[in-house]
């Protein structure tokens, strides 16, 4: 059997001689191999913190969470697609804002799955993980860390009729609706074949302004193909929102170019739509716009009933109950 | 003795100490809808609290007097007009409101009050008119600020507002209450203390249109909420503000406590002097 020794430096395994001149069989210091406590000296030096039990986050949802969802009530999906200074989150920032003040004209809060996702996105305490944003939506279906891509969930009251309705905004770097027109990237954004409305959004600032108008016209124009293209041949009703109302509305001239290129790529549907997500003049209020545009939205038809049972035809003639009762009312 | 658990969430300084207290004293006067057959062995928790009351004081917060050790309040209790009923033990964990707020930041909540929520067949949620901790909802100016900076938030805008703090408590106990009976659903009393800080014009507009427009979020689920039964009612524990010289002055001359505050039934409007109705309507059989 090996000898080993607890004595710093001894050498007794190689030489067979003890450092501090004991006889090698009766050395207190020796330690033989048997006798090593194999799991006293694995044990870790500190012991793992306690996991204390979580409540499920409030988070953005990801495809799987959706599913979910949908699986229980009709979810309005709308598509939100635009450039990275479109202000889609400002867009959808303003939104919560005027839930939260009680200021969305004609509609009350019910509820959120992402409610902690809204607030932190509100106070820009969770910004797209330095600055780079995400590649891929999240397998998971909350997450509690940086923001993630996803989808919003909001559920609101119509007043007065009182219908309550859900909707899905995703939350989506505007990286990922330039790679859809520049490299025709459309993996990410396969969902939008299920959304009931798309909202395709534009800063109304590059439309004001002659140096850069044409050439936003043109990536309008170019996203509107791209839509029509992954979302052919059923394209759904596509709200074009011209954000910065507070520093001027579109042209009639402009309007009428961006009819036209609606028409142009079989975007039958459209709408125009121009708010102030926020507002850095007196005569225009914050949020202006945005109740109109949820207003529309819940106002569309929804794109189609839940199919409780896909794939069978609607038998006719004689049930098979109603036959069974026949057969137990039979003498 | 069958042991019924009800839990106490609110934030901090949202009303749950003096709550308490007073519910302790209206126990004991026996003219409310619960009583008080006999006097728990422990009551030093509570007694400690109602001392505050006698002298004309409210409680501090129980986060900064009160030590780090945990004492519940477990009290018999039986339904005045449940002739024959057995007591019920009624155990009203004290659940400091930094525990709550903390839950709502994480997601987490240390086990054993994990544990005491799924046990629990009730709660009360506190919101306390006028708390100078109540935290008003984002407006669009520190907004923008905040979406323009290219570095997250400072942490002094980092307090999450109190109607979205309601909501999620509400949604925390969603998953965890138990219901009182198979098919029943669990029930949440959320009570709206020092109801008597508003004037007249707003107390007489009721509970709901005071939560409507100082939480319309949190009113707005509270309407939508399927899986729980929530009604919401107001307290007075003392009937006035003792932060007020003259109303606390004739309440040290003159006054009773038995007989002051009142409890704001949930139709949102009538005064009930009986403060055990809350925890009476969570318990009823």
């Amino acid at each position: 059997m090996e000898v080993t020794c607890r004595q710093a430096n001894c050498t007794v395994a190689q030489t067979g001689i003890c450092l501090l001149n004991n006889d090698v069989a009766t050395c207190p210091q020796r330690v033989s191999e048997g006798s090593i406590d194999v799991a006293t000296q694995l044990a870790s030096v500190l012991e793992s913190p306690a996991e204390s039990p979580k409540f499920p986050g409030s988070y953005t949802l990801a495809l799987d969470g959706v599913r979910n969802l949908t699986s229980s009530r009709y979810c309005r999906l709308v598509g939100i697609l635009g450039a990275p200074d479109a202000g889609k989150t400002a867009l959808l920032v303003s939104l919560y804002l005027l839930i939260g003040h009680a200021k969305l004209d004609g509609f009350e809060y019910c509820d959120s799955q992402s409610l902690i996702a809204f607030e932190e996105i509100s106070r820009g305490t969770r910004c797209w993980n330095d600055g780079q944003p995400p590649e891929q939506m999240t397998g998971h279906t909350r997450l509690a860390e940086g923001r993630s891509a996803g989808f919003l969930h909001l559920k609101l009251r119509s007043k007065p009729d009182g219908e309550v309705f859900d909707l899905l905004l995703p939350d989506l770097p505007g990286e990922w609706s330039t790679s859809l027109v520049d490299k025709q990237r459309t993996d990410r954004l396969t969902f939008l074949k299920r959304a009931d409305v798309i909202w395709l959004m534009v800063d109304g600032r590059s439309l004001q302004n002659n140096s850069t108008r044409m050439h936003a016209l043109h990536r309008i124009g170019m996203m509107m193909q791209r839509i029509a293209e992954l979302l052919a041949p059923e394209v759904p009703p596509v709200t074009l929102i011209v954000t910065r109302l507070d520093l001027g509305a579109p042209t009639e001239a402009v309007l009428t170019h961006l009819r036209a290129l609606a028409a142009e790529h079989n975007i039958v549907n459209l709408n125009i739509s121009s708010v102030a997500s926020f507002s850095s003049v007196k005569d225009v209020k914050a949020g202006v716009g945005i109740s109109e545009l949820v207003r529309h939205l819940v106002d569309l038809a929804p794109k189609s009933e839940p199919n409780t049972w896909p794939g069978r035809a609607a038998i006719s003639g004689d049930r098979a109950m109603i036959r069974l009762r026949d057969f137990r009312e039979t003498p | 003795m069958t042991a019924t658990s009800i839990v106490l969430v609110g934030v901090p300084d949202s009303g749950k100490t003096n709550f308490i207290g007073r519910l302790w004293i209206a126990l004991q006067a026996k003219r409310g809808r619960l009583i008080a057959p006999v006097a728990p062995a422990d009551i030093s928790y509570v007694e400690e609290t109602i001392a505050h009351l006698f002298q004309g004081e409210f409680a501090p917060r129980s986060e900064d007097t009160l030590g780090q050790s945990r004492r519940d309040f477990v009290v018999p209790v039986l339904r005045k007009d449940g002739a024959g009923e057995q007591p019920i033990q009624l155990v009203v964990p004290d659940a400091r409101g930094e525990l709550w707020k903390s839950a709502v930041s994480s997601s987490e909540i240390p086990q054993e009050w994990m544990d005491h929520l799924k046990q629990s067949i009730g709660a009360l949620l506190f919101v306390r008119v006028q708390s100078k901790h109540n935290v008003q909802p984002t407006d669009w100016v520190t907004s923008e600020k905040a979406l323009i900076a290219t570095a997250p938030a400072p942490s002094e805008n980092d307090q999450l507002p109190t109607q979205v703090v309601l909501c999620e408590l509400l949604r925390f106990l969603e998953f965890t209450l138990k219901p009182r009976h198979p098919g029943s659903k669990p029930r949440v009393a959320v009570v709206v203390t020092a109801w008597d800080r508003l004037d007249g014009r707003r107390r007489a507009a009721g509970l709901h249109t005071y939560l409507k427009k100082e939480y319309p979020m949190f009113a707005g689920r509270i309407q939508d909420i399927e899986s729980l039964e929530v009604r919401v009612f107001g307290t007075s524990v003392v009937g006035g503000d003792f932060t007020d010289p003259a109303f606390k002055g004739k309440f040290l001359e003159t006054g009773d406590i038995k007989t002051s505050g009142y409890c704001v039934l949930s139709d949102g409007k009538t005064e009930d002097p009986d403060l055990t109705v809350p925890v009476a309507w969570l318990i009823e059989p």
